[in-house]
């Protein structure tokens, strides 16, 4: 048995043992989330810390700050762009033991929770009262309420029903001081408020950069009673634009519109896999679903695919509950096959979280194409249509180094390219580490803004160093 | 003791070759962390080292040769079920557990391998003669080492010895003589609508022959006639599952020679365990390691059946099971049976048959029971605490029966059922079938 370090003892004090984890063994598996940054230079912390209460994060909190040592906040580590990634030298706060539902409030439509709470466990645990956290992140399985509201989450159905930040009501935060404080009103049981300023939003996307998030309390919504959803298939991409377009401009407001751009050839490998769909070869691939009572429901399904027959080679629908997964799969299938495309290569994600303008999409998605193509690598294009939010996955052989400059060089074009377009560089990932030598361009003077709340909350920077902020932001403004 | 070890492994070549057999599994990995969702020890040890993804990459290290065998690290790749929930959530269809076996080997390797379970498994392999003597020796003198608990619980008993085997552990009554010295080589049937080779498993040979005698009963009622192969043996799992591959290996050529040498259209098992062995991991590590047996091995998966699969799909029982008082009755998905063999609708279909059986969902019934063999005894405390749940969910369905289609689960849920002092009891579905046709109480 590895030696106690006297770092790890100390914290034990506060804590309690079987809480720190500081064994080489346990910590090997804690430098990576599941993103490119972190397999190319993965981060051993000092030590992770397993806290179950607000006291024991305010304790390592206020014994990191009096040592001067940083702090990374730490979820499922689910993201994709290094956030919960340590930061070199840094005690890592592990929200994994802090998991419970603290109060359901149905009549008053919320719900506190303790940050470590997955996103599908929540919803769980709210079916018996027919509610439900709407965000919807795909990664929802395993990501933390902590990390959905750190890096403002969502996903397919945000479309309709917005992201994390629509639903955080208010917020329970251990400062970088130590300092606990509530926000939203200490006592609000308020779903509105415009009482001083919104502290709360303040939180949502800081990235774990302005302290620890200990307790979320959320908004939440009665489960719509019927979902219908449309697949269509196109053979030419710019009619899939405009069919999303002419939906949106029906009146209809999908939960979801996601889309496919498959390689060449994989829509019809997919379909050998799923043949009583007929999925012709296709070059877009797009779902709709609607969710809400059953008439509704039906009357939009019927729009939508009325416009998908005018403008798309195959419309398939469908109103039960096993159909619409049936779709989602048959959506998957042509994502998994594009993945395929290059035998040998993984799938990281990369430049994978971009934001264009609407009229841009299409040209974006061939501009990733030839970014990648121009780098040797392969990639697979998909996201959330009517959102303007693009997913790439770089298909590379991060064995072969020369492969591993070509991967990061296309990833920086891939954002500058969004950044030109007058798009965002995450839509729902956040900064983290694999965009920040981007994030001065997207916010000019904003950016030295947001460094000055940064500075008064955490003048010694020990919150989540080297995340969303640059040294340079940070020491510009010292 | 020296085993005859596969002949395409070589000294000093083996780490690699178990490397070889499972780098894609671990490769793929993109560490996503959806495994978190599922596991049931990370429900109940939050760290990275208890879930697939850590596992993996522990795993992938040793294999690899960055990281040398240790305690700490067996310590860890023992916190496995090896349930497959991990592997049934991941976009990938990790086999994590496949991987978590190949590093168990190659810690078994260097020697990691306790002496206990070196003791357990010669005599579940090579000495299955003494394993008889064992058992027979151990039913004789139980009322010497074991104290009955609750009564209704049947012959399950309480071990007061300290120890590894610590004095609340239930463990069952051994059989007097093995199931396969008391029945003959084969029941025929008059005009039989087929034959099949019966594979027995050591739970039914050694701890339960009444699940063997029922199982055959049910096989005649269906009109098939029977035959139980001579030199069968332990299907290999416990091995494989502990690192014991070489010994794994050999019980899996033991058996592929036993049930070929036999005129049969089908194999059947009643033990969840042997038959996802029998489908699912002969084929793949005879076809991987020993190429000259694979199309064999192939063959024998392609006609191996558990038996609730058998008697529904391919020679369906006859109506009219009864119950003479309705019984409510829920069913446990072991991990074998759901995950590995893919089998949850036919044991219900044949619940649902039996009149006078008021059946219910528990909810979580695929979860695992935390027996998962020698885990059980390695990780007690842990295993109890899955255990727990399971429980949980039995209780709120108000059951006073638990019916699985794995002994193993059942001795695990007995032990849950008992500790919270429930009423509530196991059985095998061929018990509770079986005692449904003749029309008697359970």
């Amino acid at each position: 048995m590895a030696q106690r370090s006297v770092l790890a003892q100390e914290l034990e004090a506060l804590v309690g043992s079987g809480r720190i984890l500081s064994d080489p063994i346990e910590l090997q598996c804690y430098p990576f989330d599941s993103g490119l940054p972190s397999l190319l230079h993965p981060q051993t912390p000092e030590v992770v810390v397993l806290p179950r209460t607000t006291g024991e994060v305010a304790a390592v909190i206020r014994f990191a700050r009096d040592r001067g040592l940083p702090v990374t906040p730490r979820g499922a580590a689910s993201g994709q762009a290094g956030g919960a990634v340590a930061s070199p030298g840094a005690i890592v706060i592990d929200s994994s033991a802090m998991n419970r539902v603290l109060s359901v409030d149905p009549t008053n439509l919320q719900a506190r929770v303790q940050p470590g709470i997955a996103y599908a466990a929540l919803n769980r645990q709210l079916e018996p009262y027919h509610l439900f956290l709407p965000p919807d992140p795909s990664s929802g399985q395993a990501c933390t309420l902590g990390g959905m509201v750190a890096n403002n989450s969502s996903g397919p159905r945000s479309l309709k029903y917005g992201p994390t930040a629509h639903y955080v009501l208010g917020l329970e935060v251990v400062l970088p001081s130590g300092e606990v404080i509530i926000t939203g009103g200490q006592r609000s049981k308020a779903i509105k408020s415009s009482s001083g300023l919104n502290l709360t939003q303040l939180f949502v996307g800081s990235g774990g950069t302005l302290g620890f998030i200990t307790e979320i309390r959320l908004r939440l919504l009665y489960k719509p009673t019927a979902q219908a959803a449309v697949l269509v298939a196109f053979d030419d991409m710019a009619n899939g634009w405009r069919m999303v377009q002419e939906v949106l401009a029906a009146g209809v407001l999908p939960t979801a519109m996601e889309f496919e751009y498959p390689a060449p050839g994989t829509t019809s490998a997919a379909a050998e896999f799923r043949p009583a769909f007929h999925l012709p070869e296709a070059q877009f691939v797009l779902i709709v679903e609607m969710e809400g009572n059953e008439a509704g429901v039906h009357q939009e399904m019927e729009t939508v695919v009325g416009i998908g027959r005018r403008l798309a080679q195959r419309v398939e629908s469908a109103e039960d509950p096993h159909g619409v997964h049936e779709l989602w799969e048959m959506l998957d299938s042509v994502e998994g096959a594009s993945s395929q495309i290059r035998p040998g290569a993984r799938r990281i994600p990369g430049g994978e979280d971009i934001v264009v303008p609407l009229d841009r999409m299409g040209e974006a998605l061939m501009g990733i194409r030839a970014i990648t193509q121009r780098h040797g690598i392969g990639a697979v294009c998909f996201g959330h249509a009517a959102q303007g939010n693009i997913h790439t996955g770089l298909l590379v052989k991060p064995e072969d180094p020369r492969e591993v400059e070509e991967t990061e060089a296309a990833m920086r074009e891939i954002h500058q390219m969004a950044l030109e377009m007058g798009g965002s560089l995450t839509g729902e990932h956040g900064i983290g580490t694999s965009r920040l030598e981007f994030v001065a361009a997207e916010h000019g003077a904003a950016y030295r803004t947001m460094a000055h709340i940064k500075r008064a909350l955490d003048p010694d920077n020990i919150m989540n160093p080297g995340k969303v902020f640059t040294k340079e932001v940070l020491s510009a403004e010292s | 003791m020296q085993h005859s070890g596969p002949r395409q492994i070589r000294v000093g070549t083996v780490r690699d070759e178990l490397y070889r057999l499972v780098r894609s599994y671990i490769d793929k990995c993109n560490r996503c962390g959806d495994c978190r969702a599922v596991c049931p020890v990370f429900a109940e040890e939050p760290v990275e080292t208890a879930v697939a993804r850590g596992k993996l990459l522990l795993a992938g290290r040793l294999l690899s040769g960055e990281l040398e065998p240790s305690p700490e690290l067996m310590e860890r790749l023992d916190k496995c079920l090896l349930c497959q929930r991990c592997t049934f959530n991941c976009a990938f269809h990790l086999r994590v557990d496949r991987v978590v076996m190949a590093a168990r080997a190659a810690m078994a390797e260097e020697g990691a391998l306790p002496l206990a379970k070196r003791a357990v498994f010669s005599l579940l392999g090579e000495h299955s003669t003494t394993m008889s003597l064992v058992c027979g020796a151990g039913a004789v003198t139980s009322a010497l080492w074991g104290k009955r608990i609750p009564d209704e619980s049947g012959l399950k008993l309480r071990f007061p010895l300290g120890g590894p085997l610590d004095g609340d552990r239930v463990v069952p009554k051994p059989a007097v003589r093995p199931f396969r010295s008391l029945v003959p080589a084969s029941v025929e049937t008059a005009h039989p609508k087929g034959r099949v080779a019966f594979f027995t498993g050591c739970y039914i040979n050694y701890l339960a022959p009444d699940i063997g005698g029922d199982s055959l009963s049910l096989l005649a009622r269906a009109g098939v006639s029977v035959v139980i192969p001579e030199g069968q043996g332990c299907c290999g799992t416990p091995m494989m599952a502990s690192g014991d591959f070489r010994r794994a290996l050999e019980q899996m050529r033991t058996n592929l020679r036993a049930l070929s040498a036999v005129r049969a259209d089908a194999v059947v098992v009643a033990c969840a365990t042997c038959g996802t062995a029998l489908r699912d991991l002969y084929p793949e590590m005879l076809g991987k390691l020993e190429p000259d047996l694979a199309e064999q091995a192939r063959q024998l998966a392609d006609r191996t059946y558990d038996i609730s699969e058998f008697l529904t799909e391919v020679v369906p029982l006859p109506e009219g099971p009864t119950l003479r008082k309705e019984v409510r009755v829920t069913y446990h998905d072991s991990c074998h049976l759901a995950r590995g063999l893919g089998i949850r609708s036919q044991p219900r279909k044949l619940l649902q048959s039996i009149d006078g059986l008021d059946f219910v969902e528990m909810d979580g019934s695929d979860n695992c029971c935390g027996g998962a063999g020698a885990f059980s005894f390695t990780q007690r405390q842990l295993s109890l605490r899955i255990t727990s749940h399971k429980i949980e969910s039995i209780a709120r369905t108000k059951a006073q029966l638990v019916v699985s289609g794995c002994h193993g689960c059942n001795l695990q849920i007995t032990e849950g059922l008992a500790r919270e002092h429930s009423h509530t009891r196991t059985i095998h579905l061929v018990q509770l079938l079986e005692r449904a046709y003749r029309q008697g109480q359970v």
